[in-house]
């Protein structure tokens, strides 16, 4: 096991590294960082162009470029964003925004997703099955953008008016200033955290809770589930300990996969909630033509990508033995 | 709303890959819009800004954001602040006086307050006046400035009185003398103090940067807030709020349910109808929809045969009609859009002239006579030709810009009636500002210019001849002699006066098009008084200082 986990990072290496040059190259040709500044009335002096062109490298060949960034990255320096901020204090602050809003949502998403799979494929074709179908291909289909707008109506205005206190926040991860103990504090994130959390746990649930739904009707259909109702187990020990564990399996890797790739940001959720996370971050780096922004993001979510593809591959060993002994 | 380019597309493209392949200065008067009310001193407003500053020094170009200028203004002090009628006033709290005492060579003599004093008791002084010009009269190579007009014509700077005085005697005459050392005056003692200096001195540490305004920074979260409190060893009349904090909210169409749920107190930003409608609807906000420095116009490239033919430009301008641009745009969130007639100055300044004459009324007659006696001839698909060309010309304007597509569909239509064929071709905002305007591959753009009080010296880089910034290589000698003239005058009105005979000029000669002032869309929340728009480069938090709660 332990050099099937080494060979696999050893692997991840050169494909983190070629795919930084990728972005690298592309980031560095789509145009030019310093348009905003160039196009300004009164116009910025030359001088000051020509010393943020050399701050950011801009007058030195691209790999040149390239080796410097490298280097530097090698040694922890991500750069400086191309207004001249920090990026690593940036990134770390951000994904820890992002980590926040995914963790609860993926958890929340993954026991509904459980839940409702296994209720429908054990009540397969009635009423029960037919709901969470239907609910399921409803959030499928439904723009997180919408149903953001929904969620902020209902979930909050109207549901703040009703308390007659603010219960519920449309934006922002916590309110700025905040006084109070550790009660209240968490109160303020609970209520940052809703309406996000629900947005981005109800699309992952969609998707989830179908797959789980398939597992579970592909398992109990199995030959040793028979057996074990023939065996004349009961009916609760047959669903959890025979079917359950073994449908699970696939799922648990799904999941893992999953987070993995959320770890990059919510896009679109972060963006309808002016959260600032790991995806705000991407958006402001592809539209400022921010290079070390962007290869800072790529770095991590790479990393934290193959990790979990990594976990993954051991918890599917785990939790199936004949992966190991295979 | 910029879009993203292709290639940053692929870039972004190329991450989420991976990630699929692994998986498989408060002073005069209020100028609010609060109206006499009681007030309550104390308390917190919430400001929703889509925009978050990167450091601390205005005049760097580095740091200078719209969004820096809203904190800044309440912390760093400027002789003259521009109030919401466009006009310069001295800042009495901070001023005795600033006086052009000679003309020749040009000398201005500011008197500082002997009070005036920094938050960690500093006196402002001329030490503050002559960090700024070393730093922006283009003999330090290395300064960050982000414009040195005027500073360059300084000789000298100094100090006397204790540093309260300062002398400025200037090797060029400069008009615009009120627009330097305004927005805004930086602490000199704390910028040399760091390392970085004036570039990037004030990026970090924010709540140390000593204050001489009503308010200063209490706390600062990247990505999230930044908050300012009193400032309570100002030297002027103190602020009435505790505090006011600065909430990043960068997507703007999240800022009007913010504001419906008490998240924020007042938002700020160029309107969007379902935004506007929103906020209207909203019980207890107040808003407005005003119109300001900023207009909306047409640029012509002379350079191109056709459009070098002034006959073309003004049949062009007289067969459009802008009104019905205006109505079915602007006029949308506000009736009071107008038209606009003069280039230099705008609609609500005193020195505005309407110079439109005919041009913009829809004349198609009086074009097509224009066209024919310049020996154009309409063609049998209805388009104006002539020597083999036909007038066929492309429009070109920001992507995604859903206004300025709305315009250039109605220019199109529009200049179909009057026989000239226009092609709708944009670019992303970066491809069109940095690439097509300034190498001239367009032939008439439509874009936003943002004006100051100082309408010459911020003109004079658009229209005159071989000026990077003169993107349509428009060049009448007349016109360059009156912006040298001008800008040499150092009587206000007889500056204005030739800034007015040069507009008339550019109207002759249909250099470009204005069309109308872009509209702002401010909101803020009944239980404040004082708040009301400043359209200038000032912005609304000029005078933040005199907002207060009103008293129940």
């Amino acid at each position: 096991m332990l050099s099937f986990i080494i060979r696999r990072l050893l692997i991840a290496i050169p494909l983190v590294l070629l795919s930084s040059v990728l972005v690298f190259i592309l980031v560095a040709n789509s145009g030019d960082p310093l348009t905003e500044l160039r196009g300004r009335n009164p116009p910025v002096p030359p001088q000051v162009i020509e010393a943020r062109e050399h701050e950011l490298g801009l007058d030195k060949p691209m790999p040149q470029r390239y080796v410097s960034w490298l280097t530097n990255f090698a040694q922890g320096d991500m750069g400086k964003t191309i207004r001249g901020v920090e990026v690593r204090p940036l990134l770390w602050q951000r994904l820890k925004i992002t980590l926040r809003m995914v963790i609860l949502a993926s958890l929340l998403a993954v026991v509904l997703a459980i839940g409702a799979g296994v209720l429908s494929a054990v009540k397969q074709y009635t009423p029960t099955d037919y709901t969470f179908t239907f609910l399921g291909f409803l959030f499928l289909s439904m723009p997180v953008f919408w149903l953001a707008a929904l969620l902020k109506e209902y979930g909050a205005i109207r549901l703040n008016k009703l308390f007659g206190e603010q219960v519920v926040y449309t934006v922002g991860a916590e309110t700025p200033n905040l006084t109070g103990g550790l009660g209240t504090r968490l109160a303020d994130w609970a209520g940052h955290l809703v309406l996000p959390t629900l947005a981005l746990a109800l699309i992952s649930f969609a998707a989830w809770s179908r797959y789980q739904r398939a597992t579970m009707l592909d398992v109990l259909g199995s030959d040793y589930i028979r057996l074990a109702r023939a065996k004349g187990l009961s009916r609760s020990r047959v669903m959890v300990r025979h079917a359950l564990r073994n449908a699970l399996i696939p799922l648990v890797t799904v999941v893992a996969i999953d987070i993995g790739a959320v770890f990059g940001g919510a896009v679109i959720t972060e963006r309808v909630f002016s959260w600032q996370g790991m995806g705000a971050l991407l958006v402001e780096g592809v539209t400022a033509n921010d290079v070390n922004v962007l290869l800072a993001w790529l770095m991590v979510t790479s990393v934290v990508v193959v990790l979990f593809n990594l976990i993954a591959d051991v918890l599917y060993a785990v939790l199936d033995p004949r992966i190991r002994y295979g | 709303m910029h879009r993203l380019r292709s290639a940053r597309w692929a870039a972004l493209l190329v991450g989420l890959a991976l990630i699929a392949a692994a998986c498989g200065g408060g002073d005069e008067d209020s100028g609010g819009g609060g109206g006499e009310a009681q007030i309550k001193e104390g308390g917190t407003l919430s400001f929703a800004s889509d925009q978050e500053q990167a450091g601390f020094n205005p005049n760097t170009a580095k740091d200078n954001l719209f969004a820096l200028s809203n904190i800044v203004t309440s912390i760093y002090p400027s002789v003259f602040n521009i109030h919401p009628d466009f006009t310069v006033q001295l800042s009495k709290e901070f001023m005795d006086s600033a006086e052009l005492t000679t003309e020749d060579p040009q000398t201005v003599v500011y008197k500082i307050k002997q009070n005036a004093a920094w938050s960690d008791g500093t006196p402002v002084s001329a030490d503050d006046f002559i960090f700024w010009w070393e730093n922006c009269n283009e003999t330090n190579k290395k300064a960050d400035c982000v414009s040195t007009t005027g500073y360059k014509d300084i000789e000298s700077v100094t100090g006397s009185d204790g540093g309260k005085t300062v002398t400025t005697v200037y090797k060029n005459k400069f008009a615009d003398w009120k627009s330097l050392f305004s927005q805004y005056i930086i602490p000199a003692h704390y910028g040399k103090a760091q390392p970085g200096d004036w570039n990037t001195g004030f990026d970090k540490n924010p709540e140390k940067i000593p204050s001489a305004g009503p308010f200063i920074v209490d706390s600062y979260t990247a990505g999230q807030s930044l908050t300012l409190k009193r400032n309570d060893k100002y030297y002027g009349t103190k602020a009435h709020l505790d505090s006011i904090v600065f909430r990043y909210l960068p997507e703007s169409t999240t800022q009007p349910a913010a504001l419906q749920n008490n998240e924020v107190d007042m938002i700020y930003g160029q309107p969007q109808l379902d935004q506007v409608k929103i906020v209207e609807a909203i019980p207890d906000v107040t808003s407005q929809i005003n119109f300001g420095l900023q207009y909306e116009h047409l640029d012509f490239n002379t350079k191109n045969p056709l459009l070098a033919d002034v006959a073309v430009r003004k049949a062009f301008a007289t067969g459009l009609n802008i009104q019905q641009i205006v109505d079915r745009t602007v006029k949308q969130f506000s009736d009071k859009a107008t038209i606009l007639g003069n280039r230099f100055f705008m609609n609500g300044q005193p020195e505005y002239q309407d110079h439109r004459g005919s041009y913009g009324n829809g004349d198609i007659a009086a074009a097509e006579k224009l066209l024919t006696d310049a020996g154009y001839a309409k063609g049998g698909d209805g388009i104006f030709a002539k020597g083999g060309k036909k007038l066929s010309f492309n429009i070109s304007t920001t992507q995604g810009n859903k206004l300025r597509e709305t315009q250039e569909q109605l220019i199109q239509a529009q200049a179909k009636e009057f026989g000239m064929e226009i092609k709708i071709k944009n670019a992303e905002a970066d491809v069109l500002f940095g690439e097509w305007l300034p190498k001239g591959n367009f032939d008439i753009s439509n874009f936003a210019w943002v004006g100051t009080p100082f309408a010459v010296s911020s003109n004079q880089p658009i229209f005159s001849t071989g000026s990077a910034q003169n993107y349509g290589k428009y060049s009448n000698k007349q016109v360059d002699d009156l912006f040298t003239q001008a800008i040499q005058e150092l009587d206000p009105a007889k500056s204005a006066e030739l800034g007015n005979q040069a507009d008339q000029l550019l109207w002759d000669d249909m250099a470009t098009l204005p069309l109308y002032q872009k509209p702002q869309l401010i909101g803020w929340r009944n239980t404040y008084t004082g708040i009301g728009d400043n359209l200038s480069s000032q912005g609304p938090f000029w005078n933040a200082g005199l907002w207060a709660q009103k008293a129940a």
